[in-house]
């Protein structure tokens, strides 16, 4: 009895309704490269997508939607993942262009609009729920709710009121003041759920809503909508990739596939009828009972039918009709008009009017046959999916309505026992097309009713939410179960950390600020200061937020920083000079360009990975460019933006005593000068000023980037605050102007002398010569030995051997080590390094560094375990490295001048004193980084600590070790031409010396683009052997 | 809580207003400042050496106390310094060591700088070694006995050879040239800066061990450490015309000065200064040794010396 379901394809039944919300035709998206050309082409179109794909590079998302959506209907869009609904409705929305096709919105062509006009909708006439919320993480609640009105212009205490009625309308009060981060998912989407509604749209969007939510949640959760849907009638457009998900909450579900419609209609109808094999794979699992009622399995009475069993309303879902019949004996008779066939449109919006009494079609054939073995499995759907069971009373439910209907009686459903094997779709012989045609002209207007019906429910016509209902009947309503723990955890957190965590950077700063004034070095710090902050801030942030913002300038400014990074600084000190003249202005563009990498960098990232849900959110909300920058990305990316700042003023403040050199003023000089008279104590000095800045700097911006701002503190209390605080700069810049007293650092207090610069430089000198005298022998041996042993052998064979030898050597490591790409860079880099004429001094450096780095990994990955398994060694270790990455090389150089004589070991100390810090905090963090978890395991299983490091701590930080192999290099790499200085000689020497004659500087430029190339090739091929230690095992 | 710590906070800021506005104190631009001449700005540049600021403090101070300029000192290398002249940015270089290179590019060609006369002061550069070696070893002063004691320098940077420190990257050097012409069984290596030769040079006294190395006079090491030179074959004009076979002693150099031309077509008080200053290798060795040993002040040496130099400064003044 297999009949076709439908002698038409399903979707000629989603042509209109009458007076759509939405109203969408020929709607394509294409992505890809001449993406336009796809709809226009029969050829193309009729392609799959995997061929379409192969032959053109474009990928079908939506793939000629043609539906409509009633006003106040619950449209669901259901689908695998892959299937296009997520762009679907993003084109509804044109967060995604669509590439072809109408949409019309209430009327007007959606399409049509600009962007001013499109904004104007967005504020207004529709938004926009998402998967994974997109809510803006720095803002509480209450803001975060009151962002759609913000953009609109909104005054702050009517957004705030209004917003206060929406979070009451979606269970969230008393919760107003909580960022999102110390809410539950489920709370979080009702927040998601509460900005929605804030704007009153006519329609809203939800893209997967529910989907990252716990089962539980997600239950209540849909209640909830059931229950919004019902009490502020909406129109809603809901996507969904979970079937029950959809037959819950749908009043019609549009199901896709490739981007295609498969079948559109009620939910009973897809059970009942799927159109295909991909939707009767979806609804197979559907516990029918549940799903189709009476009207789908009904036949008319035969003459030897008892009329007399209990009489069930057509829409009565199987189960019950089931256990009432069960109970009752006999067969139920119900009064059926229609029958569940596909033409559910039409069908939906004939409630009102009457059916004829006898119809072709579906008024015959076998009953509850239709699903016997659903039936006898009834209780199984106590094991729904969503952990739903079975509707005990008919669902209360808006779209209820929509099935109830004048009917003729006559009909009755036999409650025998059914035959099995019979088809549920033989139930539904399909009227002939044209009759089907006629009958749905006919009901058109029909739809009119229902909807007056919808608007009657909600005083206002559903505008006026807060109207609606008394609030304790809202309450009695389906309420979450929702979580008070994490919320009341994320409070004790909080509460008290943040005084410590707001005073004890201040503390430090104050502190640090008075030991610079004590050192005698105030004026010189406040111009390092200045000069650091010029140079990290002014120009980069903006220059990141350009990257981060265009892919285009984020593609064409990466390169350039790496080549502004490696570079050495000598190269440029100079010809700067000649366009910005000597002095701060050099200085600070020199710094400028050391220093400004990171900040770009991480500003650029930070902004690129707001999630693109935040983004999307704050766009279909309506804001404008500008708003989105300054109240979603910027703010989102706070932390990120800090991360970078900090590392730019670390970078900057590593460039004083270069920039020192073209006369930058501050404490750079300072250090520069005492290294004329090698005055290792006053370089000492000012070198430790240079390390407290810097240690301030960092743990303020640190602060910063951890610091959410305490949702117990009032907010308006910080302008006051900050006002006051100008008042005060104001008026103590003035004094410090006029009097004397006031612009100097005291250098005596009541007569005694509190300058601590001169007893720290003493004391340091007297040290350094102590260390001298007694060590020196000591160490001239290490030197010789270590020299003799490592770097001589290495410097040998890469300088002594044929060139195309070493060349071949060093290529095919590339090759095994990283990758071809790798080798093929690596090939490059040293071809131009031959053609340079530098290849000897290359390959000496070349030795020297990578010795200086194996060194810097054996005491980094020492340090750094020991680190990452000890929180208080960390605690004592870290300022130390702090002080090793900060404190100029020219201050221990001398003392090492001395120890080490001048040589390459002597630039190797440097180098290992330089780079160590950055590879021992990579592996620290590393180490800390594996879970805690898996320790214990090993701890478990009588793994020793040395096992535990050897076998477990270290494979699994191993990322963190290639990385922090990657970082020492490219530390050790920009101290090449400080080892220069030191007797490294090679291209160190070359580019000192060429910035020091000018005769010489074209060698020395020459030698500063060989430092880049070997750079370049030594962190490519790291990278690569990075990439394939995180593959492989 | 917050309010109130800012209530205090400005209350107490008001207390010191008060307080202050009571009392006074010494102003800003009415304590200082002396006679102003007409002099005007005087922008001098410092390269990084000791007897070169020597020079310069004592210039600046008599600039600043007998001509009432206003002087701006700039802490810059030397190619930069000459830039300078072009700009605008820098007026004077006060010791000069040579550089033909860049007096060709700056005065012949750019034109944007002038000659201004010796310093009085004469440059030596050459091999030295530290004064114990030389007393353990007299002959080792003169160079045709260097091979016989090339393994007192070996290093581990020189191999088989001895070690001839070389440093300084600003100092011309023809040193792998002699050593190759004279051959010498050493090797040059490069220290790479001035503190590794002062350093090493300090150490070899220190520990009395050999070291021997390119250095210069006059510097304030020599005032600390009297290190001797080694005698290399005469220096005769135009026996450094070819670097490749340099086999001859560096030239005596006479320190000069140098100043922009616009400075010096403006011709200033500060210009004639500069013009007229002269003193001897005695005299900056003495302001070197009170920065450099002593720790003094640039300017505290430069007052301490103008004031017991009072007949010297004098023949300066314009």
């Amino acid at each position: 009895m297999a009949v076709p379901v439908s002698d038409t394809p399903a979707n000629v039944v989603s042509a209109a309704l009458p007076d759509p919300v939405v109203s969408v035709r020929g709607l394509w998206k294409v992505f890809g490269r001449r993406a336009e050309q796809v709809p226009g082409s029969s050829a193309l179109s009729a392609l799959s997508r995997q061929e379409l794909l192969r032959r053109t590079g474009c990928t079908v998302a939506v793939h000629d939607l043609d539906f409509d959506v009633a006003s106040g209907e619950m449209f669901v869009v259901m689908g695998l993942s892959g299937s296009g609904k997520s762009t679907l409705v993003r084109c509804l929305t044109r967060l995604v262009e669509p590439t072809a096709g109408e949409i019309v919105f209430e009327g007007e062509d959606l399409l049509a609009a600009d962007t001013r006009r499109l904004r104007d909708l967005r504020r207004g006439k529709f938004s926009m729920v998402f998967q994974h919320f997109g809510l803006l993480p720095h803002r509480q609640v209450i803001d975060n709710v009151g962002y759609g009105l913000e953009v609109r212009g909104v005054r702050r205490a009517e957004r705030i009121r209004r917003a206060m009625e929406v979070i009451e309308l979606v269970g969230l009060s008393g919760h107003e003041r909580m960022y999102p981060d110390q809410l539950s998912g489920g709370m979080q989407q009702r927040v998601g759920l509460a900005r929605a509604l804030a704007g009153d749209p006519d329609v809203l969007f939800f893209d997967e809503p529910f989907s990252a939510l716990d089962p539980l949640i997600r239950r209540d959760m849909q209640n909830e909508i059931i229950r919004l849907h019902r009490e502020v009638g909406k129109t809603m457009v809901f996507i969904t990739h979970d079937l029950s998900e959809a037959l819950k909450l749908g009043d019609r579900i549009l199901i896709m596939r490739d981007g295609k419609q498969v079948q559109l209609g009620a939910g009973y109808e897809l059970v009942a009828n799927p159109a295909d094999d991909y939707v009767r794979d979806f609804v197979r699992d559907v516990p029918r009972a549940d799903v189709l009622t009476l009207e789908c399995i009904v036949r008319p009475p035969r003459p030897d039918d008892p009329m007399d069993g209990p009489e069930l309303d057509a829409d009565v879902v199987v189960r019950e009709a089931t256990r009432r019949v069960l109970a009752s004996g006999k067969p139920p008779r119900s009064p059926v008009t229609a029958t569940c066939s596909a033409s559910s449109a039409t069908k939906r919006s004939s409630r009102s009017s009457p059916a004829p009494t006898a119809r072709p079609g579906p008024t015959a054939t076998p009953a509850l046959t239709a699903t016997p073995p659903r039936l006898g499995a009834a209780p199984d759907g106590d094991r729904h999916p969503d952990g739903r069971g079975a509707p005990t009373a008919p669902r209360p439910r808006a779209d209820r309505r929509w099935r109830r209907r004048g009917v003729a009686r006559g009909l009755v459903a036999a409650a025998r026992r059914p035959h099995p094997g019979a088809q549920p779709r033989a139930t539904h012989r399909p009227a002939p097309a044209a009759q089907r045609g006629e009958r749905r002209d006919r009901r058109q207007p029909g739809r009119q009713p229902g909807l007056r019906l919808l608007l009657r429910r909600h005083p206002g016509g559903g505008r006026r939410v807060r109207d609606v209902r008394p609030v304790a009947d809202r309450e009695a309503l389906v309420r979450p179960a929702d979580p008070g723990p994490r919320v009341a955890r994320g409070r004790g957190a909080r509460g008290v950390p943040l005084p410590c965590l707001r005073q004890r950077p201040a503390l430090l700063t104050a502190a640090g600020l008075v030991f610079l004034g004590l050192q005698g070095l105030w004026r010189e710090s406040m111009d390092t200061l200045a000069l650091t902050i010029a140079a990290a801030l002014l120009v980069s942030i903006p220059l990141g937020i350009w990257a981060g913002l265009s892919e285009r300038f984020h593609r064409l400014v990466t390169p350039a920083l790496d080549f502004m990074q490696t570079m050495p600084t000598f190269v440029y000190l100079a010809p700067l000079t000649l366009f910005f003249l000597i002095g701060p202005a050099s200085a600070t563009i020199a710094t400028m360009i050391y220093a400004a990498p990171p900040v770009i960098r991480l500003t650029a990232h930070g902004i690129r990975s707001v999630p693109a849900e935040t983004v999307e959110a704050s766009e279909s909300l309506g804001a404008t460019g500008r708003q989105t920058l300054l109240k979603v990305l910027l703010p989102s990316a706070r932390r990120t933006i800090v991360l970078g700042v900090n590392q730019t003023i670390m970078a900057a403040l590593a460039m004083v005593t270069i920039a020192a050199l073209i006369d930058a003023p501050g404490l750079g000089k300072t250090v520069i000068r005492a290294m004329q008279l090698l005055d290792v104590g006053t370089a000492f000095n000012a070198g430790l000023a240079i390390v407290v800045l810097a240690i301030v700097l960092d743990r303020v911006t640190t602060a910063a980037a951890t610091r959410s701002a305490d949702p117990t503190a009032p907010g308006g209390l910080r302008k006051p605050a900050l006002i006051a605080g100008g008042v005060l700069t104001v008026v103590t810049v003035w004094f410090s102007r006029t009097y004397v007293w006031a612009a100097e650092f005291p250098s005596q207090v009541g007569g005694a002398n509190v300058e601590l610069g001169s007893s720290i430089a003493l004391a340091t000198s007297s040290a350094t010569t102590w260390v001298q005298d007694n060590f020196a022998v000591l160490t001239t041996g290490a030197k010789n030995v270590l020299t003799a042993l490592l770097v001589d052998p290495l410097q040998t064979l890469l300088t002594d051997s044929p060139w195309w030898l070493a060349f071949a050597v060093i290529v095919a490591l590339a090759a095994v080590l990283g990758s071809l790409r790798a080798a093929a860079v690596a090939a490059v880099c040293l071809a131009l390094m031959i053609a340079s004429g530098l290849w000897e001094d290359s390959m000496a450096t070349l030795a020297w560094t990578l010795v200086a780095t194996a060194m810097v990994m054996l005491i980094g990955v020492v340090l750094g375990v020991w680190m990452g398994r000890n929180a208080h060694l960390d605690r004592i270790i870290r300022p130390v490295l702090d002080a090793g990455q900060v404190m100029p090389p020219f201050v221990y150089l001398v003392p090492f001048l001395a120890l080490f004589e001048a040589g390459r070991f002597t630039a190797i100390m440097a180098a290992v004193v330089y780079a160590t810090p950055v590879a021992t905090k990579i592996v620290a963090d590393g180490i800390r980084g594996v879970p805690t978890a898996t320790v214990e395991a090993a701890s478990a299983y009588g793994s020793s600590g040395w096992q535990t490091i050897v076998k477990v701590q270290l494979p699994m930080a191993r990322r963190a070790l290639a990385l922090a192999a990657n970082q020492g290099l490219i530390y050790v790499l920009s101290m090449v031409v400080v080892g220069g200085l030191v007797g490294a000689q090679a291209l160190g020497y070359d580019v000192v010396a060429g910035f020091n004659q000018g005769q010489l500087y074209g060698k020395g430029l020459a030698a500063g683009f060989a430092i880049v190339l070997l750079g370049v090739m030594l962190d490519r091929t790291a990278q690569a052997a990075t990439r394939r230690a995180g593959r492989g095992t | 809580m917050m309010r109130s710590r800012m209530a205090a906070g400005v209350g107490l800021a008001l207390a010191a207003v008060l307080a202050v506005s009571g009392c006074g104190g010494e102003k800003i631009g009415k304590s200082g400042g002396g006679a102003k001449g007409d002099c005007g700005d005087f922008k001098i540049a410092i390269n990084p050496w000791v007897g070169y600021e020597a020079n310069a403090a004592v210039l600046a101070e008599v600039a600043e106390s007998e001509l009432g300029c206003d002087v701006t000192k700039k802490d810059l290398k030397e190619e930069v310094a000459w830039q300078g002249f072009g700009t605008g940015e820098v007026d004077a270089i006060v010791e000069n060591w040579g550089h033909e290179d860049l007096k060709e590019k700056y005065i012949e060609k750019q034109k944007t700088a002038v000659e201004a006369g010796s310093t009085g002061v004469k440059g030596e550069i050459g091999w030295y070694v530290p004064p114990w070696l030389a007393k353990k070893h007299p002959d080792i002063t003169d160079w045709k006995n260097l091979n016989k004691y090339a393994d007192l320098f070996q290093t581990s940077e020189s191999g088989d050879k001895g070690q001839l420190l070389d440093g300084d990257p600003s100092f011309v050097t023809n040193d792998e040239a002699l050593v190759k012409n004279l051959k010498l069984s050493y090797k040059v290596v490069y220290g790479g800066s001035e503190a590794a030769l002062i350093q090493a040079f300090r150490r070899a006294e220190k520990n009395k061990t050999p070291v021997i190395g390119y250095f210069y006079s006059p510097q304030w090491l020599l005032s600390e450490i009297e290190l001797v030179k080694v005698k290399l074959p005469p220096y005769e004009e135009g026996c450094d015309a070819d670097p490749e076979k340099v086999a001859c002693d560096y030239p005596e150099y006479d320190l000069d000065k140098i100043v922009s031309k616009k400075f010096a077509e403006a011709n200033g008080p500060a210009h004639q200064l500069v013009k007229n200053f002269q003193w001897t290798n005695d005299d900056q060795n003495l302001v070197a040794k009170w920065i450099a040993q002593d720790k003094m002040s640039p300017e505290a040496a430069a007052k301490k010396w103008v004031k017991e130099n009072k007949d010297k400064v004098k023949t300066w003044l314009p």
